[in-house]
């Protein structure tokens, strides 16, 4: 089985809430100093249901991410795991771009690596958390596709999905090839073994630019956006405490019901 | 040399003594060898290295029975027949050459000397006395450690014989061919008046009935031993012998880059990738099961057994092993119809190797030293780094510390916020000190243990000691990524810090925490990190008996101390933490059953800080219930894991009003503050 | 390419109309009243014209029905296609769906499908100086927000995060036309084959994915006050976590932790009954929007990371604050 999996290294989510900073000119988040890039967290369930997917029928698993060059220790993290081959797509024409966008540019990578059986990724990705990478792939290779999914397997010569749903799931027979937005309910993505370490420092990886995906600039990055980032920021929150009063308990809670009306919260 | 007395029989049986004799030496032989070929299989290992430690070992442990009479009942059947086997041993010599050499009767010389006899006379019963005992203790008294089987009666049931056999022999030899050295015999004696009325022909019956069941016994021993337990006499004195010599908490270092080169394991999978040492031990186990009584994990009911799991490992090496290891083919006509086992997965569980929290109690215990910890880690190191098969809380914390350097996922620009909020002087502050305070991870992060290192902080200012912190600069020290089986990563962690601490020339350092000071002191010496270490609680009793601490506060509180396994079974540190506590004006120490080198792991241990423990009790309860026996008012302790895990339980419980739990050096703290600080 | 009005598009759903699609219809109606034109809704499934007025009585002014067997159950390669040519016919200015595990999919391929773009899991839906939409979503784990707009000027569409919005509150006496649409779904391109939705067993809380947890700790007092805890999670649509203290004492299964080595959640709203705040518990939670805690203990540390605090006894306190919950929220 031929399999890419197309994951993102965002700002590490696991950072306190007190750390999260945003540059509103900018429009970008400020990491907090000295915390390193991870993979985005379905991404990784992504990558260990495409190494399973290789253990149990053959075939290469190769990584994909768009990124600049730090992209290229979460493509080794994904090698260290059990992936075959990556590529890392850099061009500063990709800048700016919106999930489209940049689904624009790992479709055409993908294309440019020959046939495949499976894309898969993250359901979301644990930055902007929009959810869109699954269908717009599915969408411009035009194949089936299906998020968020829990169970994949390889049945008579196509596959068998469960996709989540609030309260089970739902079985679907779908082709091959196609698209899946992992979620995290499939799997508990593996710890790399030492061998894999070692050998994901010395597998190469090919650095491609929009030229070399036969894309011009128009076709990628901000020029290509579906949607438009008009502005980001931190919602100013009280650090201190707002303690309700009233007289009794009872009177707080429901006053507190109130609160968290008004605030949309409930 | 006596030439008249009893025989064993016509010519012909002395005939049959020898045919029996070289078979049974024969059959000995070739199952030594074969165990010689099996250990030979494993790693080449030095245990030859300072003699003078070992030989104290042979004498005090080995021929002075030391560990065994921890537990007194046994101890002395042991030391009975222990004892008994060493000075019987030479009369069965005699008995057997008696037989092969028509006319020899005694040893020359020693034969007839009372002294001699005597000891024959008297261990002939005194073993006796023994055997009773144990089976006794067996049979009635069925302590859980001991598994209830066939080998160790029918082995019992062997000694009793040879002893019985001697005495009738003894009793016998008595009337048909008596010596000066008779009087010397008393048990003997009471054997020889029961046979007095008989003809002699009879008594020679009896004499011959005695000889042949003690010779036959005896060579039936030999031939039995390479398949039982009891194979322990032969090997228990080399095991004990070449047990490690080095610091106890040092983790073997593993040269990852050569191993890789090389294609060599980085941790053990398969039973010949252990040392031949490893595989000694495994063969030498006496399945006394004291480790098991003293292992926190079997205590709280999980599915670890320390002696299971060396028996086990026995049982793969002869078993399931030992035709591939010796180059056999496997069995033409099938009979080995099982799959080929896993050692690590099949044999033993991975669950197993997970529940160890490395406090070394199963060892400290195990009479013939037997190595369990270094073993497990072994197999960890192997599930972690090679099979990908890892606690996904363990996962965690490994990309906690590779990411962050600490387990929690703290940022490391916040690791000197506490320092900074006290006053507290960093290196580059105070680059004149005397001592780095090396702070850890939960002295840095956790806000209970904080409390500890500004205590600790104060204490040090009090006392006038120049001291500093490495800020950010510090990165966790390893303890728990190393225990946990990832080598690489700790490696990693242990080159950084290294590199930190001798680029600012550090020579002195003083910890809170028994994981740092165990890595930083020891196992951080093979990675070119030379430091004098020490513990919190070895400096502040130096400071108080310098008097450069004067406790004037007073604490009137009952105080159980509860020993770290990482100071104290680790590295023997008991006294100074109590003469530190007793310097308090008004502390009463009351000291738990398990104290000192019996003391019971808090749990932490062994990267258990970082996961739940899912089965059977939490060791943490366990352990506050053996505190609360002693109904202390305060429990003292000298390490932020076992402070975390006995405040957890006290709040479990439900007593954290009535039993407060603090640091060493937080109880010192106040009562050292001076008037104007209170 | 501009359009008209808004457009809802139901979830799938068995008999009566979802509260999803009602959350969703309430927040079209508030935009139509800003941008103008009419609200329509539209129903997909095998027997679903039945739906259609009692969405009118709620306030919308067109229902259209998408009859088809081949619509149940849902799949995105048929509503895709029957959404794509209903748009392109009716041309509504935003179509606007919710972000259930149903909408995150077919919405997201319907606006590519389209040419055009979405904004997914929105909070809030405002109306720009030029008068497109100007949707706002929470983003990075809830610790900012971004505020979007579609490019282009041709059909809009968003996905709005489930039970933040009202439901559509009925509106007496409201007219409104029922429209069947053809079903136009070209069978070459429908390539999966789905089958009906499997109810899962009870199998834990889906904690981590939770947009709003309600969690127990010691102070809860024992497990005879769990169903307290229960029933205000009912009441506002909350998974139920614990501390370690509750799993310890065995209130509760293992499942339920919270913390540095239980679960680890960021909802929006995360509510702290009887627990104490111990870091390692925080570990687990920190990255919640707003935390509320309910505690007997002023000095709880819980209160140093808490937004809203009630300084009180869990067991007083939870049932009145549930029977609000449920009076505000028609839950």
């Amino acid at each position: 089985m031929d399999i890419v999996v197309c994951i993102k290294q965002v700002p590490d989510p696991e950072i306190p809430t007190s750390q999260f900073k945003v540059d509103e000119v900018a429009k970008r988040v400020v990491p907090p100093e000295g915390v390193a890039p991870v993979i985005s967290t379905f991404d990784l369930h992504a990558i260990e249901a495409a190494i399973q997917l290789k253990e149990q029928h053959g075939g290469k698993v190769t990584v994909i991410s768009l990124g600049p060059p730090s992209v290229r220790d979460a493509l080794k993290r994904a090698i260290a795991m059990g992936c075959d081959a990556a590529v890392q797509l850099e061009d500063p024409a990709f800048e700016g771009g919106d999930s489209y966008a940049t689904a624009v540019a790992l479709a055409a990578a993908i294309k440019k690596l020959g046939t495949f059986d499976l894309v898969l990724t993250g359901r979301q990705a644990a930055d902007w958390d929009s959810g869109q990478a699954p269908a717009a792939l599915a969408e411009l290779l035009d194949v089936a596709g299906a998020v968020p999914v829990q169970k994949v397997e390889v049945r008579d010569g196509g596959l068998y999905v469960e996709r989540v749903t609030e309260d089970g799931y739902q079985p679907i027979d779908m082709p091959l090839p196609s698209v899946l937005g992992i979620s995290n309910e499939i799997n508990q993505p593996r710890y790399p073994t030492l061998k894999g370490i070692m050998a994901s420092g010395k597998v190469p990886i090919p650095v491609w630019t929009a030229a070399d995906l036969g894309l011009s600039p128009d076709q990628v990055g901000a020029s290509a956006d579906r949607i438009v980032l008009q502005r980001l920021f931190v919602p100013v929150r009280e650090s201190k405490c707002e303690f309700i009063e009233a007289d009794t308990p009872q009177e707080m809670g429901e006053k507190l019901a109130q609160r968290l009306r008004e605030a949309r919260l409930i | 040399m006596e030439t008249t007395g009893p025989t064993i029989g016509p010519p012909v049986a002395v005939a049959l003594i020898w045919v029996l004799t070289l078979g049974a030496v024969a059959l000995f032989a070739i199952s030594a060898r074969r165990l010689v070929r099996l250990l030979a299989a494993g790693r080449p290992e030095n245990r030859l290295d300072q003699p003078g430690q070992r030989l104290q070992t042979l004498l005090v442990d080995v021929f002075g029975q030391r560990r065994l009479l921890e537990r007194p009942y046994s101890g002395i059947l042991h030391v009975l027949i222990f004892w008994g086997f060493v000075v019987t041993v030479l009369g069965s010599a005699e008995h057997l050459l008696h037989g092969l050499i028509p006319g020899f009767l005694d040893w020359p010389v020693i034969g007839g000397w009372g002294v001699y006899r005597f000891s024959q006379d008297l261990f002939s019963w005194l073993v006796l006395v023994g055997v009773v005992m144990a089976v006794y203790q067996r049979v009635v008294m069925r302590p859980p450690r001991l598994s209830l089987n066939l080998d160790g009666m029918v082995i019992l049931g062997l000694i009793a014989l040879l002893m019985v056999s001697n005495l009738l022999i003894f009793g016998a030899r008595i009337i048909l061919a008596p010596a000066a050295a008779d009087a010397w015999m008393p048990a003997s004696q009471l054997v020889a008046r029961a046979m007095l009325g008989l003809p002699a022909p009879a008594v020679e019956a009896l004499y011959r009935v005695g000889w042949w069941v003690h010779v036959t016994v005896l060579l039936g021993f030999l031939v039995y031993l390479p398949q039982s337990k009891h194979l322990h006499i032969i090997t228990a004195a080399p095991n004990s012998y070449l047990r490690s010599v080095k610091p106890k908490g040092q983790l073997p270092t593993i040269d990852i880059e050569k191993a890789l080169e090389n294609d060599e394991p980085v941790g053990v999978s398969k039973i010949e990738q252990f040392t031949w040492k490893d595989l000694l031990d495994t063969i030498t186990c006496t399945e006394c099961g004291r480790c098991q009584a003293e292992c926190p994990a079997s205590i709280s009911g999980k599915e670890l057994s320390p002696k299971y799991l060396v028996l086990n490992l026995k049982d793969h090496l002869l078993h399931d092993e030992a035709d591939r290891l010796l180059g056999k083919a496997p069995a033409a006509n099938g009979a080995t119809d099982h799959a080929p086992k896993e050692m690590v997965g099949d044999v033993i569980h991975d669950q197993v190797l997970w529940d160890c929290v490395t406090c070394r109690a199963c060892m400290d215990a195990c009479p013939v030293f037997i190595e369990h910890v270094p073993k497990i880690v072994d197999m960890r190191r192997h599930l972690v780094m090679e099979a990908s098969r890892i606690l996904p809380e363990w996962q965690k914390m490994l990309d906690n510390v590779e990411a962050s350097g600490n387990p929690w996922r703290f940022p490391r620009a916040q690791r000197a916020d506490w320092a900074k909020a006290n006053g507290i002087p960093t290196l580059a502050e105070r680059p004149d000190a005397e001592y780095l305070f090396w702070v850890g991870c939960a002295g840095s992060y956790d806000e209970r243990n904080v409390k500890v290192s500004i205590a600790l902080a104060r204490l040090l200012e009090r006392a006038g000691v120049a001291f500093a912190i490495l800020g950010t600069e510090e990165t966790c020290c390893g303890d728990p990524v190393r225990r946990v089986g990832n080598e690489y990563l700790f490696q990693l962690q242990a080159q950084q810090n290294v590199e930190t601490l001798n680029g600012h020339q550090v020579r002195k350092i003083v910890t809170a925490c028994p994981h740092c000071f165990n890595t930083v002191g020891t196992e951080y010496r093979a990675f070119g990190g030379d430091y004098e270490v020490v513990h919190h609680v070895q400096l502040l009793q130096q400071l108080v008996a310098e008097g450069r601490l004067k406790p004037e506060e007073r604490l009137d509180a009952s105080v159980a101390y509860h020993d770290p396994c990482y100071i104290g079974r680790y590295h023997d540190i008991y006294d100074q933490p109590r003469e530190a506590l007793k310097a308090i004006p008004g502390v009463e120490l009351r000291e738990m059953e398990r104290h000192r080198e019996r003391a019971m792991c808090c749990g932490a241990g062994g990267g258990h800080a970082f996961c739940e423990e899912r089965t059977g009790r939490r060791i943490n309860h366990i352990r506050l219930e053996q505190a609360l026996d002693v109904q202390p008012e305060r429990v003292a302790t000298a390490c932020p894991y076992c402070l975390m895990m006995f405040e957890d339980a006290t709040r479990a419980k439900d007593v954290t009003e009535t039993l407060p739990v603090a640091d060493v050096a937080e109880m010192l703290e106040r009562s050292t503050r001076r008037s104007d600080e209170l | 390419m501009a359009g008209n009005g808004v457009l809802v598009i139901g979830e799938p759903s068995e008999g009566s109309v979802a509260p999803a699609t009602l959350e969703v219809l309430g927040a079209a109606r508030e935009l139509a009243g800003k941008m103008g034109g009419p609200v329509a809704v539209a129903v997909l499934g095998q027997d679903v014209a039945g739906q259609a007025p009692g969405l009118i009585e709620r306030g919308a002014d067109r229902v259209d029905v998408l009859s088809d067997p081949r619509l149940s159950p849902y799949q995105a390669d048929t509503w895709v296609p029957a959404l794509a040519a209903l748009i392109r016919e009716t041309s509504a200015s935003v179509v606007l769906l919710s972000h259930t595990q149903t909408g995150r999919e077919f919405g997201t391929r319907l606006a590519f499908r389209l040419g055009t773009g979405i904004v997914t899991d929105c909070s809030d839906l405002q109306v720009a100086d030029n008068g497109r939409l100007l949707a706002v979503k929470p983003v990075f784990g809830g610790n900012a927000v971004a505020e979007y707009t579609v490019a282009g000027d041709g059909v809009q569409l968003a996905s709005l995060r489930p039970k933040l919005f009202d439901q559509a509150a009925p509106v007496p006496g409201h007219q409104g036309e029922i429209v069947e649409r053809p079903v136009q779904i070209d069978p070459s391109q429908v390539r999966t084959k789905a089958h009906e939705r499997v109810r899962a067993a009870a199998a834990g809380p889906d904690l981590e994915n939770a947009q709003r947890v309600v969690a127990g700790g010691r102070g809860m007092g024992g497990p005879e006050n769990w169903p307290l805890l229960d029933e205000l999670a009912s009441a506002i649509g909350a998974a139920v976590g614990a501390s370690r203290a509750a799993v310890d004492a065995g209130w509760v299964p293992g499942p339920l932790q919270i913390g540095l080595t239980g679960a680890k959640i960021s909802p929006q709203l995360y509510v702290a009954v009887g627990i104490s705040g111990a870091v390692q518990h925080m570990a687990g939670c920190a990255g919640s929007r707003t935390i509320v805690a309910i505690n007997r203990d002023p000095e709880a540390n819980i209160f140093r990371y808490a937004q809203l605090g009630v300084v009180g006894n869990a067991k007083e306190v939870l049932p009145a604050l549930t029977r609000k919950a449920r009076e505000l929220t028609g839950s």
